[in-house]
């Protein structure tokens, strides 16, 4: 008798714990599917909560959330490894002239650092850095969602039913339920800046952003956003935007609705002749920065406290640099991609005089 | 010892040399057949490479690049009977040389080969088709038969000369991201915008990417490779020859229509007094029939972009048609119908249209 009891408890106990295991622990993702997402380019990638990666494909137009399930924590403060790329390329069986890495993500969670790859012919890849190691994460069998990205103006499609128009993904961003992504269209110049709450839902608000271009001397709405982060002053949220040429433009987040046409603050100028590259913020000794990659000058450190107290606003024409002061970091020439390791160092990759990239982390 | 113990002694060493030498046989044998136990192989494949193998398992097995970092190819593998099939996560490249590893050992060496059904690609436009162009020309469209390498490096292969000064120049924006089509045919190229709109610290500092009077030559790299890996095999040149600057939007009031005959399919010609970029043209026209229906039909540019023929599926009948122009509409400045590129959008810009379409009619009597 004893015995049955002990078997039913056991079975029961056994019950709950499997319809434990099998309901979905995250709202997140109950309304991903598995399957072929179809990615046909991948141009930006950003983590979200709980192992969530999102992805932006510019030739189809769409953002996907990817279910990396790599969920496992893990405590990594430190990378490193020299000719980055050409070893990236052995392990795809290919030499590095014929791989582009497009962008770098940390997973927060597992630490491990994920990379998006184009090859010469078009092959869309997701990488991994494991323990030193290269993976591959499949994008033809995955849990996923996407969401497309609607232009405000109603394109024409051509002859063969085909939408002429381009984007080109410059940046994504996941921030606290929504997805930001800035670009490019390949007709008219124009910034396109879209934010959408996640899980994906057919909302998409279409803000159009207009600053202040100091170098430029007048207001350009058509100057596209290259690279953002989300910022917290005054337990206000703004988005933290950098063009072309490169102003340092804030946005109040709470504004960023519907189709609003947004003015944002301009705080500060790093000169003409140069192109923001990737965007961060970061922690150290208990105080918060943003760090800037760029193409012509060395990555340059913000202090947030200057950008959370600066009432600036530069409205008049500016020659060379203006607004609140940076510091350039001589030893960070020629970073082309930024991300957060952990709560101290960061990741980067840098080209190197030989031209090979290598992986390094520093805690600035 | 004795004479026949001797005997024996020996016998006994020959034996045992003559069994060593069986048994170091039979040990070559064995490390030569597990050198060429690799049989039967398929390269002629980008996709996957098959192969019959008796002594080989699985886990043993490892492809890596000749002459590169000794990390093993990522891909699937996978075995049928005594055939073995490694699909690994990118297609090999042509003209890489692989090698097949069992454990550490190297057991084949392949190479692949360039596919033969390919056909070369060719540049098959550039966009203006005008050599004449204005100082503050906006962007430029490079056109190709087949995809192209998808490895955002393609200013390297675009050279600019400027004719006039003796020396090389910069001339287009460097993105991040290129502006490619979706079949990766298409190529957009931007003048720098910011050196285009005057009183922009670019232009101040570095003045317009193109000036008045020069001429200048474009030449396209015969390296550049297409998707396959195969270079175009041919430079290409486009002469550009910089006119003063073009301040005036697009009027429609200034454009010509040729009506077309009625109860022909003979097309519609529209002819502008300017050329107008060559992408948007082709797709911010419809032509609607006198009972506001829209007309199918395929539109076609001529005459250096400076005419649009509408050609329609139907025949013309008599009566009055209207054609809708989007305002997007862009000349080779980027100016639309509704405002110039050099506009200051300031929020209180009265001077900015915002209607999204202009009508034309015209009569077929």
């Amino acid at each position: 008798m004893k015995k049955i009891v002990f078997s039913i408890i056991g079975v029961g106990l056994a019950v709950t714990l499997l319809s434990y295991m099998n309901k979905p622990n995250s709202t997140l993702t109950s309304n991903f599917v598995t399957g072929n997402p179809e990615v046909a380019s991948i141009n930006a990638i950003s983590f979200g909560p709980e192992g969530i990666l999102f992805l932006g494909d510019s030739k189809n137009a769409t953002i996907y959330a990817l279910d990396t399930k790599d969920t496992k924590t893990k405590n990594v403060s430190e990378v490193n490894m020299t000719n980055f790329d050409t070893n990236l390329a052995a392990s795809l069986g290919t030499s590095a002239e014929n791989i582009k890495i497009t962008d770098m993500a940390v997973n927060p969670i597992s630490k491990a650092i994920y990379f998006s790859v184009n090859s010469a012919d078009g092959t869309p890849l997701l990488m991994t850095l494991k323990d030193g190691k290269f993976e591959n994460v499949s994008l033809k069998n995955i849990s996923y969602s996407k969401i497309g990205l609607v232009d405000a103006v109603e394109d024409k499609k051509d002859d063969r039913g085909r939408d002429q128009r381009v984007w080109a993904i410059s940046d994504l961003k996941y921030h606290n339920g929504r997805v930001m992504v800035s670009g490019l269209s390949n007709k008219e110049f124009s910034s396109t800046f879209r934010s959408m709450p996640f899980p994906f839902t057919n909302n998409q608000d279409y803000a159009s952003l207009e600053m202040y271009h100091a170098a430029h001397g007048r207001y350009e709405t058509y100057s596209p956003i290259k690279t953002f982060d989300v910022v917290n002053i005054d337990k206000k949220e703004y988005l933290l935007a950098s063009y072309t040429c490169t102003p340092l433009v804030l946005f109040p987040m709470d504004e960023l609705k519907g189709t609003n046409h947004v003015k944002g603050r301009t705080i500060a100028e790093i000169g003409a002749g140069n192109t923001p590259l990737d965007m961060i913020a970061m922690e150290k000794d208990g105080k918060s920065y943003v760090l800037m990659a760029n193409t012509r000058h060395s990555t340059v450190k913000f202090d947030f406290e200057s950008i959370a107290s600066t009432k600036e606003s530069l409205t008049e024409k500016v020659e060379g640099t203006d607004g609140i002061t940076f510091e350039a970091l001589a030893d960070m020439k020629d970073v082309v991609q930024l991300d957060n390791l952990d709560a101290k160092n960061i990741a980067y990759l840098q080209k190197t005089a030989d031209g090979t990239l290598v992986l390094k982390s520093s805690s600035i | 010892m004795n004479k026949k113990s001797a005997f024996t002694y020996l016998k006994k060493i020959k034996i045992c040399l003559v069994f060593f030498c069986v048994l170091l046989f039979f040990n070559c044998k064995e490390a030569k057949e597990d050198k060429t136990s690799i049989i039967n192989i398929e390269t002629n494949s980008r996709e996957r490479i098959s192969f019959k193998s008796t002594s080989s398992t699985l886990e043993d097995l490892s492809i890596v690049l000749e002459n590169q970092p000794d990390i093993p190819i990522l891909g699937d593998w996978s075995n049928v009977g005594d055939t073995i099939t490694f699909t690994p996560v990118l297609p090999f490249t042509v003209g890489q040389t692989y090698k097949i590893k069992n454990k550490v050992e190297a057991v084949y060496v392949f190479k692949i080969g360039p596919d033969n059904i390919m056909t070369s690609t060719e540049l098959l436009a550039i966009y203006p088709t005008s050599d004449a162009v204005p100082e503050n020309l906006l962007k430029m469209y490079l056109v190709f038969s087949n995809p192209m390498q998808e490895l955002g490096n393609s200013l390297d292969y675009i050279n600019v000369f400027d004719n006039t000064s003796n020396k090389e120049v910069t001339v287009f924006l460097e993105l991040q991201s290129e502006l490619w089509n979706k079949e990766h045919n298409v190529l957009t190229l931007w003048l720098d915008p910011g050196r285009v709109k005057t009183d922009l610290i670019p232009n101040k500092e570095l003045g317009l990417p193109i000036q008045k009077d020069h001429n200048y030559t474009i030449t396209i790299n015969p390296n550049w490779k297409d998707a396959q890996g195969q270079t175009l095999n041919k430079t290409h040149t486009k002469t550009l020859i910089v006119g003063s600057r073009d301040s005036e939007k697009p009027n429609t009031k200034n454009w010509t229509i040729k009506p077309p005959k009625k109860d022909s399919d003979e097309p519609l010609t529209i002819h502008f007094n300017e050329a107008l970029d060559y992408f948007l043209a082709l797709e911010s026209f419809t032509v609607f029939d006198p009972e506001k229906s829209n007309i199918a039909g395929t539109f076609s540019l001529a005459n250096k972009e400076h005419e649009l023929l509408f050609h329609p599926n139907q025949a013309w009948k008599s009566g009055t048609y209207t054609i809708v122009v989007e305002n997007r509409l862009e000349d080779l400045a980027g100016n639309n119908i509704n405002h110039l590129f050099d506009t200051d959008l300031k929020a209180n810009n009265s001077k900015v249209q915002t209607k999204s379409q202009t009508l034309i009619s015209f009569m077929i009597p």
